[in-house]
């Protein structure tokens, strides 16, 4: 893979993240691009990028979610790559995919690896198969004996959508005799949103810690793993407060972690 | 992670996550935006795994909304009239915002992350107090006050953070 050296870059984002983008883009000496709803008109990243171009209505649908007008925003400004941020389009794969085909570069992973790793249910597959600790659950996904199943595990249950992210498609059965429903409401929400009512069932744990781990890959197959982030301070899976160290991994289990 | 300190895979974001700054700093001030471009130009990694997991430093970020905390959280949007950002030693905020601004009703309410970094966590807590004190916004209630409310939570102070100590923090200020 020959390394190259990108000139301009369009960043496929609104408010703080894309102006985090544009300073670091700025400090590499690399042309920036903006696109903006009309909304967004007089938003910062706007007035400091080196080119702006709306790409549509205030809505998100039909600006920051636009795939046709954003690949169009790189065309026109002969854009080399376009950095997705994070929500909008940064994990979807579909994006990532058509990016790829107008011979513009998506910086993030692979399309393939985003549509893998976005399934909850493929991607607790890959952990297992990685030797990778997961929660009690089902094996793979739940076709029949639902109840039978999670009886299994027992309750508190949570059932979540095998195709599903960002919350939707997941439920919480507190009780046998809540189950049924529970079953019903996250397979409707999971057809709905993913046009897929495939679910799977894990153990709840009560008053978790949420840890997670940055890293990073380059594509000569390095990776490298960041101390952790606890995330623990949230509200409806809503982080409000994020530190690092976290008071409670200790350097034995940080070894665990980032191993 | 549970409170046995056993740890389950839930899933992997395949993006920049908003608190990549709290790793930034951590790590001793790496640009993890710029390691990103780097990968895409296909430059190999430089930052090895001892260097990756170097402790440098205590990190925090909170994530100011504009949303009315005692209104569940109620998003609210409209004319920043007045916009003041804390700032001086271990003092970092990502906003877009300026005095003057309209928040748009359209998007998510995030409109500021103040990252506060210190040699160690009791450091950090009392930089985010007085950094969070310095912080002005004239306009769409936002979350600072209660950030503040965190900050004074014996628990939080004492690191004995889980997810359900929001919620906790919540219900006691409605008493």
């Amino acid at each position: 893979m020959k390394e190259k050296k990108y000139t301009k870059i369009l960043v496929a984002n609104r408010g703080e993240i894309a102006l985090r983008i544009i300073r670091t883009l700025k400090e590499m000496d690399i042309k920036t691009v903006a696109v903006y709803s009309e909304e967004d008109k007089t938003s910062a990243p706007v007035l400091l990028a080196d080119e702006a171009l709306c790409i549509g209505p205030a809505a998100s649908k039909e600006s920051y979610l636009n795939i046709d007008a954003i690949i169009a925003a790189a065309k026109i400004t002969k854009a080399e790559a376009i950095h997705p941020g994070y929500g909008f389009l940064s994990e979807n794969a579909a994006f990532a995919k058509e990016v790829k085909a107008a011979g513009i570069d998506f910086i993030g992973p692979s399309y393939e690896a985003i549509s893998k790793l976005g399934q909850k249910a493929a991607a607790r597959e890959l952990a297992i198969k990685a030797g990778v600790p997961v929660i009690k659950g089902s094996e793979g996904i739940v076709k029949e004996n639902a109840l039978l199943e999670a009886k299994k595990i027992g309750f508190p249950l949570m059932i979540k959508a095998a195709l599903g992210g960002g919350g939707r498609g997941m439920r919480v059965a507190q009780t046998e005799d809540a189950f049924e429903t529970a079953l019903e409401t996250a397979k409707a929400e999971a057809k709905i949103a993913f046009n897929n009512d495939d679910v799977y069932f894990e153990q709840l744990l009560i008053n978790p810690r949420h840890i997670e781990v940055q890293f990073a890959a380059d594509n000569f197959g390095t990776v490298i793993a960041f101390a952790e982030r606890d995330c623990s301070m949230q509200r409806k899976n809503q982080k409000l407060i994020e530190e690092s160290p976290s008071t409670f991994v200790t350097p034995e289990i940080r070894k665990k972690l980032i191993a | 992670m549970d409170e046995n300190k056993n740890f389950y895979f839930m899933e992997v974001n395949t993006r920049l996550q908003v608190e990549h700054p709290v790793t930034e700093a951590v790590c001793g001030g790496i640009d993890l935006v710029k390691m990103q471009i780097e990968i895409a130009q296909n430059q190999a990694l430089t930052l090895t795994q001892a260097e990756a997991q170097k402790i440098t430093c205590h990190a925090m970020e909170f994530r100011i909304n504009a949303e009315d905390y005692e209104q569940n959280f109620l998003p609210n949007s409209g004319l920043v009239a007045y916009f003041h950002t804390p700032n001086g030693l271990g003092v970092r905020v990502d906003s877009a915002v300026y005095s003057g601004y309209e928040i748009p009703s359209f998007y998510d309410s995030l409109i500021a992350k103040l990252i506060i970094t210190a040699p160690n966590r009791n450091l950090t807590l009392k930089r985010a107090q007085r950094a969070l004190d310095e912080f002005k916004i004239k306009g769409p209630k936002n979350t600072l006050d209660f950030h503040k409310l965190i900050l004074q939570n014996k628990k939080f102070q004492e690191g004995q953070t889980n997810t359900a100590l929001v919620e906790e923090i919540l219900n006691e200020g409605k008493k």
